[in-house]
């Protein structure tokens, strides 16, 4: 265990040394604190577009750091041939991937509580109400949903040859699957057979990430979904993640290193 | 030497591009009288906006709702009137009736139809909008499907409308609609809407329609809502009646497809027209608006009877006993 997290932490390092969060994080604060800043009529208040739209870049930015930050690496450490040296230890290759999956995550998961500090204050300054609770349920299912990206993306890592693509071809599925994947069973209903049976099996098979998107509550400062209801999405994301990470090393176990 | 003539070059341009700067940034203003009046949706996206508008006034109508709103995959009413929209021409609300459902005077009653047993014609048209709305949203019938049972858990299942001055959480969006599409006529009168009737902001109202009219001149819609402002919060007859005889022109100066579409607006113009005229005792004139109501309305009857009762007065008038005279 020791080892997975040795090289965890050699990954939340990576993080903090490389431009991707510092950028998306100015990025996402300028747009928020502009939005914010625009005074529709005078003494109003007015919180949930400011709310709306800080929670959309927070989740567009956190999506895109984790699908980053995971999608290079282990194609880095074998371009850069860091790998042979590392698994020369004693180091096996389920040991790597676990490694480079929990370091992605608390990495991401770093990332995301700094986002949200920067959402709970701009809320507060809007005079928004303090829904910590909220803002704590909402912050675990987004990291839930960020492991379950992770796991997918490094998947795609080992399967696929170039980050780019990886990450491109992950990014196209975590949009579409966040847009679509709650109506799949809806568009199946209106399509012929065999697209009907197709659509539906896609419907239960993809991970639905969409679960996990509890903004319109924040926004609107609806009731959160029990915590038996986030316990279950927790189990699901875990399960997920699993199938993912083990796809990975069955995959990892036996690839050539050399490229 | 090498370092000072550098140093002097640098200078040398800096002084160019600045002087530059200065002939060039007037020219350019001279030339473009419009350019400063721009927003900025204008200068990114050209007309392109106006796509965006629509968007707007819906994430405006999903607030409203409390984000509870159908998606595009479910199944909805295409011609299902916005909630954000219903209520802009609706003064039903805001004044009294008694037990028979009838309406009973009010200074501030903004006149519309009634049928000939003295009942708002709009009660039934209003009662029959919320059941429309209602069946409208519900598209989130009980599911067997145990996957979308479980996501339901994460999502808003009940039907409910921003209320005690929350509905202020709409404005942002409904602004931004003007903003990307100044043409749009009726994102100005909801948008007064809500701004007069839920939040008390008269003034900010009056902006909106008059930055309507400014960019929309020959709207009879937003002049109709402008002299509902006068009358009702201003109390300025006579300022409402010359906003709604421009209105009453402009909507007669419209094409005969347009009229035909337009027809309700001519109803509401002429009949405030005539209650105007009525209230300050032109009954002449009074009874020519409630003649002109009579052909667009559906209860032609209950316009009848309007005519019939100033007749009335009319003639009673006339018959009366003279006063005293004075010396």
């Amino acid at each position: 265990m020791n080892t997975v997290f040795a090289i965890a932490g050699v990954v939340i390092k990576e993080l903090y040394r490389r431009k991707d969060f510092y950028v998306l994080f100015v990025l996402s604060a300028l747009i928020t604190i502009a939005a914010g800043s625009v005074n529709f009529f005078k003494d109003m208040v007015m919180v949930r577009y400011v709310k709306d739209i800080c929670l959309l870049l927070i989740w567009f930015s956190t999506i895109i750091i984790a699908v980053i930050t995971a999608a290079r690496q282990i194609p880095a450490e074998k371009e850069s041939r860091t790998i042979f040296p590392l698994l020369a230890k004693p180091v096996s290759r389920g040991q790597v991937i676990a490694g480079k999956f929990f370091g992605c995550w608390l990495a991401v998961g770093i990332a995301v509580l700094v986002f949200y500090v920067f959402f709970i204050l701009v809320t507060a300054t809007k005079g928004g109400d303090w829904q910590l609770m909220a803002y704590a349920k909402s912050i675990g299912l987004l990291w839930l949903m960020l492991g379950m990206v992770i796991a997918m993306t490094l998947l795609g890592s080992v399967a696929l040859s170039a980050v780019s693509s990886n990450a491109t071809i992950c990014l196209v599925a975590i949009i579409g699957i966040l847009f679509l994947g709650e109506h799949l069973n809806k568009i199946a209903l209106r399509q012929d057979e065999p697209v009907k049976s197709i659509t539906y099996a896609i419907y239960y098979v993809i991970p639905h990430f969409e679960i996990f998107d509890v903004r319109n509550l924040v926004v609107n400062n609806k009731p959160m979904p029990s915590l038996k209801a986030c316990g279950l999405a927790a189990v699901y994301a875990g399960a997920y993640a699993t199938m993912f990470l083990y796809c990975t090393w069955l995959i990892f176990r036996r690839q050539r290193l050399n490229t | 030497m090498r370092n000072i003539s550098t140093a002097l070059m640098a200078v040398f341009l800096a002084t160019l591009v600045f002087t530059l700067a200065t002939a060039v940034e007037s020219e350019f203003r001279n030339s473009n009288t419009t350019a400063s009046d721009e927003g900025a949706f204008t200068k990114l996206l050209g007309d392109g906006r106006r796509l965006f508008s629509g968007q707007s006034v819906e994430m405006a109508d999903v607030y409203l709702h409390s984000g509870f709103y159908p998606s595009i995959f479910d199944s909805r009413e295409p011609a299902a009137a916005k909630a954000i929209a219903s209520g802009k021409d609706d003064d039903h609300t805001h004044h009294k009736h008694d037990e028979q459902g009838k309406c009973v005077h009010e200074e501030d009653h903004a006149a519309h139809q009634h049928d000939a047993a003295g009942k708002c014609v709009s009660e039934a048209s209003s009662s029959g909008h919320v059941d429309e709305h209602e069946k409208a949203m519900s598209f989130m019938d009980q599911t067997l499907d145990p996957l979308q049972g479980f996501i339901r858990n994460f999502r808003i299942t009940q039907h409910s409308h921003l209320e005690n001055g929350e509905e202020r959480e709409v404005l942002p969006w409904l602004k931004l609609a003007i903003e990307l599409d100044p043409q749009a006529v009726e994102t100005y009168a909801v948008t007064s809407y809500w701004l007069r009737k839920n939040l008390r902001r008269v003034e900010d109202a009056r902006h909106i329609l008059r930055e309507g009219i400014r960019n929309n001149p020959k709207s009879f819609e937003l002049l109709f809502a402008m002299g509902i402002i006068y009358e009702q919060d201003d109390k300025n007859d006579s300022k409402a009646r010359n906003i709604w005889l421009a209105a009453k022109r402009f909507w007669e100066q419209q094409s005969s497809e347009a009229k035909e579409a337009s027809l309700d607006y001519y109803g509401k113009i002429t009949i405030n027209l005539a209650r105007l005229e009525s209230e300050a005792g032109n009954l002449p004139l009074a009874i020519q608006y409630f003649e002109l109501t009579k052909l667009t309305s559906p209860n032609s009857d209950a316009i009848q009877k309007q005519i019939g009762e100033i007749k009335s007065r009319m003639t009673g008038a006339t018959n009366a006993p003279a006063g005293k005279l004075t010396p």
